[in-house]
């Protein structure tokens, strides 16, 4: 999926769950940082969905959202992408220092705030050999060093909410 | 499902595309539903177009003989590596019944 399709995603959720914020995990957030990936060819090219996280977690919220933008659900119909609805058990597997790894999520209201990632804090180096990596996948791999990391909130007071990328998202390409 | 599982609601993948496999068993008429979600996504813009055309050349294929539709059906239903990136990029949805996809869940 690309960046427009995060977006709208990212849209439909914050009106759901209006009063609390939403993280988004995974390959999917790259083009939040750089547009291009969102590109044919990219990475989140081989995904259509999103691991989405409500902070603070609810089950009743969570509910709602996979109801509403989950897999096989008619958002799902309609456009063709999906929310995973994950726990915060999920975001506890991300490296230290996440909160301050916030990255924006172009194109949104500006109460969906991110923070930019701390390039102190890399990723996991994929198994790729360096002379394996074309253009692309070297752009990726920068991309991972740097460890995206966005929250989006839609909880309209300007607090952050993100889309991470997990350390081990590079897989995705490997 | 417990709650100790960080996903919500995510079934076994490969119990999923072994149900989806059965689905097209069952009704190899689904074959243009899953062209229309195709060209649905694709009028949107919001996905790329790479695992879409290669999903609509492998349901046209499946479409035109029986030994086609075979291959496809038993595709999904073995997990492979190479299948996995087209089938995160599944036209499937709601190919399955909200009672199938409950049931997914409660095998998992």
């Amino acid at each position: 999926m690309n960046l427009a399709a995060l977006q709208h995603l990212a849209k439909a959720a914050s009106a759901l769950a209006d009063d609390c914020r939403l993280v988004v995990i995974g390959t999917v957030s790259l083009p939040s940082s750089f547009p291009d990936l969102g590109r044919e060819g990219g990475p989140p090219e081989q995904t259509f969905d999103a691991e989405l996280c409500p902070e603070s977690f609810n089950e009743s919220t969570g509910l709602m959202l996979n109801q509403g933008l989950g897999e096989s659900k008619a958002f799902h119909l309609l456009h063709g992408f999906h929310a995973d609805i994950v726990r915060p058990t999920l975001i506890e597997t991300l490296p230290q220092g996440r909160q301050q790894r916030l990255v924006p999520l172009p194109g949104v209201e500006m109460r969906w705030r991110c923070t930019q990632q701390n390039p102190s804090h890399p990723v996991s180096a994929p198994r790729l050999g360096p002379t394996r990596l074309g253009p692309l996948e070297s752009k990726v791999l920068a991309a991972s060093r740097q460890a995206t990391h966005a929250i989006i909130s839609s909880n309209g007071s300007g607090v952050g909410g993100l889309a991470c990328s997990r350390s081990h998202f590079i897989g995705v390409i490997s | 499902m417990t709650l100790g599982d960080p996903y919500l609601f995510r079934p076994s993948r490969e119990r999923l595309w072994q149900v989806l496999a059965q689905s097209v068993i069952a009704d190899a008429a689904c074959l243009d539903l899953l062209r229309a979600n195709i060209e649905r996504s694709q009028a949107h813009g919001r996905l790329q177009s790479t695992p879409l055309l290669e999903w609509r050349r492998r349901i046209e294929r499946a479409k035109g003989s029986g030994i086609e539709l075979a291959a496809l059906v038993a595709w999904m239903q073995v997990p492979n590596h190479d299948s996995k990136p087209l089938e995160s990029c599944s036209p499937f949805p709601r190919s399955l019944t909200d009672e199938d996809l409950e049931a997914l869940g409660e095998s998992t």
